[in-house]
């Protein structure tokens, strides 16, 4: 009976050699699996439909390519202005070796007092051209015309997705009594534990591209992360946003050192607001727990 | 991280090479951050980063195997596997040290597969308490497998070493170094995952 049972477990067990010979050791099916097929249909019909749009637009007005997304089909949805070189220089320090955010540089491109631009609530965010540098933490093969997002969805030509998954926070963070938006974008590479949320700023502003800029992205700095007592190597990919009384708010999900990838146990939270170059922390950062449930 | 980036840069890469992309960009753990912070030694030139490649693909399909057996679900095989090569590539310095990393790497993935399935399988009894409909929450992936389904009902060890010797085709001795356990213990689990087995292969074979 025993030889039985072994020749048994190895017969059947050869599916599951099977199952490993037929996948392809890519990295693009883990977790989100589904929603990439799905994303992945749904933004080769949208390219299609941008195509005729570019078509038929660049024939009548002879305008760029780059400033003919429409949105929703009706509205110009210009494309978010190209970063400024001190954007992308921040942009490619990773979160936790940024300098305070006190040092932090703005982007050139922001003046006070600026012309008012649009409310920014009519801005359709999850239509419009997202710059190179948008996933600044995480992604790379970025194109280097930015990410055309569709419905809040861009899919790469290999696995990588840039999404838009809740709609934007609205407050006033600049102070200029107007209402300013942050988008929360999500970078991935299809690996499961690669995601990275970018909470970036927009403001309404008449002289930039579209009616709306971009400030220079909030992060979480290694004072932050010493000052709630966490060992300096910790990291973060990224976090949820809020406004409340003119105050950034996010939190920042992070990894100590002896944190699994599965499981980072800290929630670091930081309050900012925007001086008119820089990002100014408002009140001291706080830690709290997040338990890992039993099994987890 | 510039020279990096433009080693592995490739339109298409191999999974392991985008582990090590995704790591150059990410700064995770002892990896190299963007900044320019040093790899950890093995992995600091092209020949040690190919060295981690040809690791991953040689080994790659027998844990993928072994874990897909231990949960029953390719999608969360292939999640649990790669996540333990990223746990491997961050550890490299000390693992490509040992004699057998595949077994480190197989230990790792085992251990995370028995933890997955146990969990998802409280939260579908769970949910089916409080949905009252078996139907609704789809089939279970074990229905045309009720032999390696009764696997994955063993406790965990037991579990573990029936998967390790009859998917992977290890030894007692190999199971035991894999599992970190002594032989007399892969001996003792295997004895009673038999027996357990074959109780329920007679009681199948009595309705």
């Amino acid at each position: 009976m025993s030889q039985d049972l072994d020749q048994l477990l190895r017969h059947q067990g050869t599916r599951y050699h099977d199952l490993a010979d037929r996948t392809s050791g890519d990295l693009h099916d883990v977790n989100t699996r589904t929603g990439h097929q799905r994303r992945r249909r749904r933004a080769a019909a949208g390219s299609v439909l941008t195509v005729a749009v570019v078509v038929i637009v660049l024939a009548v007005n002879r305008q760029p390519v780059t400033s003919t997304l429409q949105s929703g089909g009706t509205e110009p949805a210009p494309t978010i202005e190209p970063t400024t070189a001190t954007d992308v220089a921040t942009s490619s320090i990773p979160s936790t070796t940024v300098a305070s955010s006190t040092s932090t540089v703005a982007s050139s491109s922001t003046t006070t007092p600026r012309p008012a631009g649009p409310d920014i609530r009519t801005v359709d965010f999850k239509n419009r051209t997202y710059p190179a540098d948008t996933c600044a933490m995480g992604t790379y093969e970025a194109p280097a015309e930015g990410y055309p997002l569709r419905d809040g969805v861009w899919n790469g030509a290999t696995f990588d997705l840039v999404s838009i998954e809740q709609d934007p926070v609205y407050g006033d963070v600049t102070g200029d009594g107007r209402e300013d938006a942050v988008v929360t974008i999500l970078c991935s590479t299809g690996v499961g534990s690669s995601n990275r949320r970018h909470p970036w700023v927009y403001t309404p502003d008449a002289t930039a591209p579209g009616g709306i800029r971009r400030l220079t992205l909030p992060r979480l700095t290694e004072g932050e992360v010493a000052q709630v007592g966490l060992p300096p190597d910790s990291y973060t990919r990224g976090g949820g946003a809020s406004i409340a009384n003119g105050v950034l708010t996010i939190e920042w999900t992070t990894w100590t050192p002896e944190d699994t990838a599965m499981w980072p146990s800290k929630f670091v939270t930081t309050h900012q607001r925007w001086n008119g170059t820089a990002w100014q922390t408002t009140s001291p950062p706080t830690v709290r727990d997040n338990p890992r449930p039993p099994g987890a | 991280m510039t020279t990096l980036s433009l080693t592995l840069h490739r339109p298409r890469q191999t999974a392991a090479r985008r582990l090590l992309a995704l790591l150059a960009a990410d700064g995770a753990g002892p990896g190299p951050a963007a900044t320019g912070a040093a790899w950890p030694k093995p992995l600091a030139t092209p020949t040690g980063q190919a060295a981690f490649v040809t690791f991953y693909e040689a080994e790659r399909r027998r844990v993928l195997a072994v874990v897909a057996s231990l949960t029953g679900d390719r999608a969360a095989a292939e999640d649990i596997v790669q996540e333990a090569f990223a746990t491997a590539l961050r550890k490299w310095s000390t693992i490509s040290r040992y004699d057998r990393p595949g077994d480190w790497v197989k230990r790792v993935a085992v251990n995370r597969a028995i933890s997955r399935w146990r969990r998802r399988t409280a939260e579908e009894r769970a949910l089916r308490k409080v949905a009252n409909a078996r139907d609704s929450l789809g089939k279970l992936p074990d229905t045309e497998d009720p032999l390696w389904a009764a696997v994955r009902q063993l406790p965990p060890r037991q579990a573990q070493v029936i998967s390790l010797m009859f998917i992977d085709d290890l030894t007692i001795e190999r199971t035991a170094e894999t599992l970190g356990i002594s032989s007399g213990a892969v001996k003792s689990h295997l004895h009673r995952a038999r027996t357990t087995l074959a109780t329920m292969l007679r009681a199948e074979d009595d309705r």
